[in-house]
């Protein structure tokens, strides 16, 4: 099959995620940035746009909602303490046996999108350890920036443009994010004069 | 100048400074006249006539008194009222039905509220009244509260207990002749505070005794949703509608101009060109264009059908939370929007084909009812978190801690397929229920 006649449905991205990811993540916020990832690694537009917490897509949102509420995930939910002292909650997603025989069926009928997806995600957790949220979130949103810039975007004018978004960035995880997005091939190194 | 008082049925005299008066009389605002604030309603809740426009009235003066209860500055005062008056500004005809038309069309969200802040920026009977920096500070207040980034002046205009909900729950229910909306506002309104749990963040939010006024308030919206907004009927015309103007619009009978906005970049930007030719698109516009085609088209008959009140019929309904064994892993796939809206069409012909009756007037639809009581929470408060405060001993908490009714033990949300089509007489029983039954379980 030619891969142009392929096409995943956001819910279909996000199974294929938490499977590539070993079969469990943890935090909305975690699966919310690797499917951004994901959505451009398969050229599709999952819908994620510039939120408070980087860059976000109900769509992904509803259809990890809906996957955990079909039982095609298992939702477990842990409680914080947060900067108020309150609990907040995180919640965690791993595939469900019903789960895992949807993804064997999605990728019976969209093997290229379906590896490229595993690539990403394997290349995103060599890169980042454990997938961790913050430096994700960070990656994520320098990404957006510059995409949103035309893609021609200097490191040093990235926590001003960040401002515009409503983001803290700092030139510290500007280096830190360069870092990965070089790593996916969607930056290039700075120069080292 | 002094202000200008308008009567209303809701909360009495509404004041308007003249700057907000003046921006009342832009073209683009006296359109909302002509937008209906529930688009069809009216034909199962025969009160529901009012539009677009008085509910702006309204959410400007509740957004008045909420700056005026959290003792905004003069600055954020006057743009959160602005905010709040032209929020609706955008909305295209028959209020939130267009918008997934709109969005569907455009394959990218919030198309509405893209064309809400462009014509704040650029419409320049708005910019005369109210000042282009008031208009743009208003713009960017709609759109920072679009994309997630809470502050209190953002709450009040787009936030969990913003001013627009405020308003249309009394409005509407007013309207409609139910008492399912009613609240408490005035105890809302003084139990409202500011709370800021750094000095980076700010959120509306309401003292500890407010709990029962912010219980009160979703209850009204929980059952504002299940008794009026999730009619079954009113789906009907909410889908007959959305029908006309998708087939209108493809058909060339509404100007594609007008519905197809420009994306960048995966952003909706209406241009100029766009907004002059979607400012033009009224209910009344929309089915006059419908209705006066000479030839026998699906967009004319529905429109006639909705015209007569000869509305298409839910005849069957599953609740698929309650078939879960039985669906196993379809449930998933049934539950996937996107992947329905590619195999719906597919099932609705074969269903019309087994009643003899032409596609466009049978639809099989997948809905979710939300649970009131379940946010969307993440690792820190989310969008739809509302805060309580305890004084100045404690910290800020969620409301679902406090509240005794609205626990967040429960489950997400409830979810049904049905089938509507045209009424029948000769329709054994239960054939609905089997159709739909055999459509749902053969994807």
């Amino acid at each position: 099959m030619d891969s142009t006649d392929e096409h995943l449905t956001v819910r279909e991205v996000v199974l294929l995620v938490v499977d590539a990811a070993g079969g469990k993540l943890e935090t909305r916020t975690t699966v919310q940035k690797l499917t951004y990832f994901a959505g451009l690694a398969i050229d599709e537009n999952l819908g994620h746009h510039a939120h408070y917490y980087g860059p976000y897509s109900r769509p992904v949102e509803s259809a990890l909602v809906n996957s955990a509420f079909a039982g095609d995930l298992a939702e477990s939910v842990e409680s914080l303490h947060s900067w108020s002292g309150a609990d907040v909650r995180k919640f965690n997603y791993s595939l469900s046996d019903q789960g895992r025989a949807e993804v064997a069926r999605i990728r019976l009928e969209q093997p290229t999108l379906s590896a490229n997806i595993d690539n990403i995600v394997e290349r995103l957790g060599k890169l980042v350890p454990g997938w961790a949220q913050h430096p994700l979130s960070l990656a994520a949103k320098v990404d957006y920036i510059a995409s949103q810039e035309g893609g021609e975007v200097s490191a040093s004018t990235i926590p001003g443009l960040a401002r515009g978004f409503g983001w803290n960035v700092s030139p510290d995880d500007v280096e830190q994010s360069v870092a990965v997005l070089v790593g996916l091939g969607r930056a290039q190194a700075p120069s080292s004069a | 100048m002094h202000p200008f008082r308008v009567r209303d049925p809701i909360h009495g005299l509404i004041e308007m400074q003249p700057p907000e008066r003046a921006a009342m009389d832009a073209g683009c605002m006296q359109r909302l006249r002509s937008i209906s604030q529930l688009a069809m309603t009216h034909l199962v809740y025969p009160g529901v006539r009012h539009s677009r426009f008085e509910h702006s009235l309204g959410v400007c003066h509740v957004a008045r008194r909420l700056a005026t209860e959290l003792e905004l500055g003069a600055d954020d005062a006057e743009i959160v009222r602005a905010a709040a008056l032209l929020h609706d500004v955008g909305h295209g005809p028959f209020s939130h039905v267009s918008e997934k038309v709109l969005d569907d069309r455009a394959g990218v969200g919030g198309v509405h509220e893209a064309i809400s802040v462009a014509i704040i920026r650029t419409d320049p009977q708005l910019r005369a009244a109210l000042g282009a920096s008031l208009c743009d500070a208003a713009a960017e207040l709609i759109e920072d509260g679009a994309h997630g980034r809470r502050s209190v002046l953002t709450d009040i205009v787009s936030g969990p207990t913003d001013a627009d909900k405020l308003d249309y729950l009394l409005r509407d229910s007013y309207y409609a002749g139910v008492a399912y909306g009613h609240y408490d506002l005035d105890r809302l309104i003084d139990t409202a505070t500011t709370i800021r749990p750094s000095d980076t963040e700010s959120y509306l939010g309401f003292d500890s005794e407010g709990v029962w006024a912010v219980e009160g308030l979703l209850l009204a919206r929980h059952h504002m949703h299940r008794q009026v907004y999730g009619h079954k009927t009113r789906i009907a015309t909410d889908i007959m509608i959305e029908r006309a103007l998708a087939v209108g619009i493809d058909d060339g009978v509404l100007p594609v101009a007008a519905y197809d906005v420009p994306v960048v970049r995966g952003q909706a930007q209406p241009d100029e060109d766009f907004i002059a030719s979607y400012l033009t698109q009224t209910d009344g516009e929309v089915m006059s264009r419908l209705l006066a085609q000479e030839h026998d088209t699906a967009s004319r008959e529905l429109a006639q059908l909705l015209q007569s009140r000869k509305l298409l019929r839910r005849n069957a309904r599953v609740a698929l939370h309650e078939r879960r064994s039985e669906l196993g892993i379809k449930l998933g796939r049934l539950l996937d929007a996107e992947r329905m809206r590619t195999i719906v069409p597919g099932l609705e012909a074969q269903i019309a084909e087994e009643l003899g009756c032409p596609p466009h007037l049978v639809a099989l639809l997948v809905d979710q009812t939300a649970n009131p009581t379940y946010g969307l929470p993440g690792s820190e408060i989310n969008a739809k978190d509302i805060m309580l405060s305890y004084g100045d001993s404690s910290m800020p908490d969620t409301f679902e801690r406090e509240s005794e009714i609205f626990r967040e033990e429960a489950g997400p949300e409830k979810s049904y397929a049905s089938l509507y089509f045209p009424k029948r007489d000769d329709i054994p029983d239960g054939r609905a229920e089997e159709l739909l039954w055999t459509a749902l379980t053969s994807i």
